[in-house]
């Protein structure tokens, strides 16, 4: 940076670009394909885990769901049971697992087992843990508290030092008298299985400022091609440097939460794989 | 301009970005500011000379327009409602034969009518304005009475400039950049955008004929931020492109000036209709 303009290097500009690139494309593009899989390998569990209850036995779980071969949804007026959708069968496996469990015990420990391992599959259960980077450190935000709720979460990366927060458009533009320095004081990536992209944003905080609010500076939108990352890293080039680490840190960051679905989902295919077997078993001995 | 990198000023990318703000901005004293007020004024115009003819009368004025209170498409014996837009062309284009048929009804409506041609830019014959740089001429699409309401100019450098934009510098890694010259910038206007657009065209040739190819436009929505990103590509030409731009606005300063008259002229016919509709509603 100097006084009467900025040097703009090829090949940090260009470093840059990568650093965004893989965590705007390359990496949410893999969580994108893992997160499939394991919530693939979630909606074949309840179907492993039928019949919950022997024949004609039914235990009320609320005033509108009944356990019995499987979870159905009671209608209020007639009692007459329905069947309920994989998602909202999750849920509710999620909310009355402890009951659930306990009724299925009589009959069968291994599936009881099983229903109580559930929650722990539910990414909401990872609301506000928090990863320790290099340079900062990774918290994990849902935006719901209810089991198995849509993935919509925002990681947020908090940068142990603050450094300096400045946009191209700002340093060159007019009003740089009227500028008034800020400090990068996080790097929030929302992550939204609805989208094809995730959704970056840049916050900063006044320089030496008591305050304890910062606000965004920055939002690279959701859609990304090889133009707008050319024009993001232009844009977050005064920072370049910076946010090379930071973006490289969220990655490793990442790559941890990938190993938590990894892990959970290695846990599903071998129920997955030991319930298929002790069916075909059963068949067999038939 | 740097081997490992580039260095931007932070004057010089001001500059350049002034440069083009001041021929493609809307605000009051430009050329997109008179030519909205033109336009608008025309079509107030259109408005304070209808009726054209008394109710229940309608005339032919050739196969496929006819003139009642307003000038109607005849289709199929059936005469439909044109846009004002199309009125006007309708009306510069039959002026005489119009205006001939209302004289018998009302004088003076007659008379504005015989002006309007004058009010139509591509018969101003400013031709070729020769520049420090370059000229700078009206370009025609559409051979239509007020153009189809677009107004375009382009400005034509005496000595093509080598076309290399920022992006393409700072990622030229990837593949080398193709050579090509900026052989044409045009001014585009389009009464229905807020601000005009600028072209950048090369002039290719294939087979001895020389055609104009865009390699480079800003749209029409531009707000400042784009505007910064547009001064920001342009950047490595920044030098000459400012000369150009200067070059284009003392131009288009010399259109400008002309509207502006007869934008003075329009402005007293309406204003004198406007006097009078008062004083009849008054009388009513």
């Amino acid at each position: 940076m100097e006084q009467n303009g900025i040097f703009i290097s090829y090949d940090k500009r260009k470093e840059l670009a990568n650093a965004i690139q893989r965590i705007v494309i390359e990496q949410y593009i893999s969580i994108h394909e893992l997160l499939e899989k394991y919530i693939n390998a979630l909606l074949n569990l309840p179907e492993l885990l039928y019949p919950l209850l022997p024949k004609n036995k039914k235990v009320p779980l609320s005033t509108h769901y009944i356990l019995s071969d499987r979870i159905r949804s009671v209608h209020i007026d007639n009692g007459v049971t329905y069947e309920i959708t994989s998602e909202e069968e999750y849920r509710v496996l999620y909310s009355y697992n402890d009951e659930i469990a306990n009724a299925v015990e009589k009959y069968n420990s291994a599936k009881a087992k099983i229903i109580r391992e559930i929650p722990s599959f539910d990414w909401c259960e990872w609301n506000d843990d928090v990863i320790k980077l290099n340079y900062g450190e990774l918290k994990y935000h849902t935006f719901s508290n209810n089991g198995f709720a849509d993935v919509n979460v925002m990681m947020d990366y908090i940068p142990y030092e603050r450094s300096q927060c400045a946009l191209l458009s700002e340093f060159l533009g007019k009003c740089i008298n009227e500028y008034e320095p800020k400090e990068i004081s996080r790097v929030r990536y929302h992550y939204d299985h609805r989208h094809s992209s995730p959704a970056l944003y840049i916050y900063g905080i006044r320089k030496n400022s008591s305050e304890t609010r910062d606000s965004e500076i920055y939002s690279a939108g959701r859609f990304y091609n090889d133009w707008k990352i050319y024009e993001v890293s232009l844009e977050l080039y005064p920072m370049a440097d910076e946010l090379i680490k930071i973006f490289k840190d969220m990655e490793n960051g990442l790559n941890e939460y990938k190993k938590k679905f990894e892990r959970s989902m290695k846990r599903l295919e071998d129920i997955n794989t030991v319930h298929e077997f002790k069916e075909t078993v059963g068949k067999f001995k038939k | 301009m740097e081997q490992n990198g580039v260095f931007i000023s932070i004057d010089k990318r001001g500059k350049l970005a002034d440069a083009i703000d001041r021929i493609t901005n809307s605000e009051e004293g430009s050329l997109c500011y008179v030519l909205n007020k033109y336009v608008h004024a025309l079509l107030d115009l259109l408005t304070y000379l209808q009726p054209f003819v008394p109710k229940r009368q309608k005339i032919n004025i050739d196969g496929y327009y006819v003139l009642s209170d307003e000038i109607k498409m005849n289709y199929l014996g059936r005469a439909y409602k044109l846009e004002s837009k199309r009125q006007l062309e309708v009306l510069c284009k039959y002026s005489n034969e119009i205006a001939d048929v209302i004289s018998k009804y009302n004088s003076a409506k007659a008379e504005i009518i015989r002006e309007i041609p004058s009010f139509d830019w591509t018969r101003w014959g400013i031709g070729e304005i020769k520049l420090n740089h370059g000229m700078l001429r009206y370009c025609r699409e559409i051979k239509d009475p007020f153009d189809n309401f677009k107004f375009g100019l382009r400005y034509i450098p005496y000595e093509r400039l080598d076309y290399v934009t920022l992006s393409e510098f700072l990622s030229k890694n990837k593949k080398p950049p193709t050579i090509k010259k900026i052989g044409v910038l045009e001014y585009d206007y389009y009464y229905i955008f807020i601000t005009p657009a600028l072209h950048i065209y090369e002039i290719k040739e294939d087979n001895a004929m020389k055609f104009a190819s865009l390699i480079y436009s800003t749209d029409m929505y531009s707000s400042g931020q784009t505007k910064f990103y547009i001064s920001l590509e342009l950047y490595p030409m920044a030098d000459k492109l400012i000369e150009f731009f200067k070059d284009m606005e003392n131009g288009m300063s010399i259109y400008k000036q002309e509207f502006e008259r007869k934008l003075k002229r329009l402005e007293d016919i309406n204003a004198m209709h406007g006097f009078k509709a008062t004083l009849e509603k008054l009388r009513e």
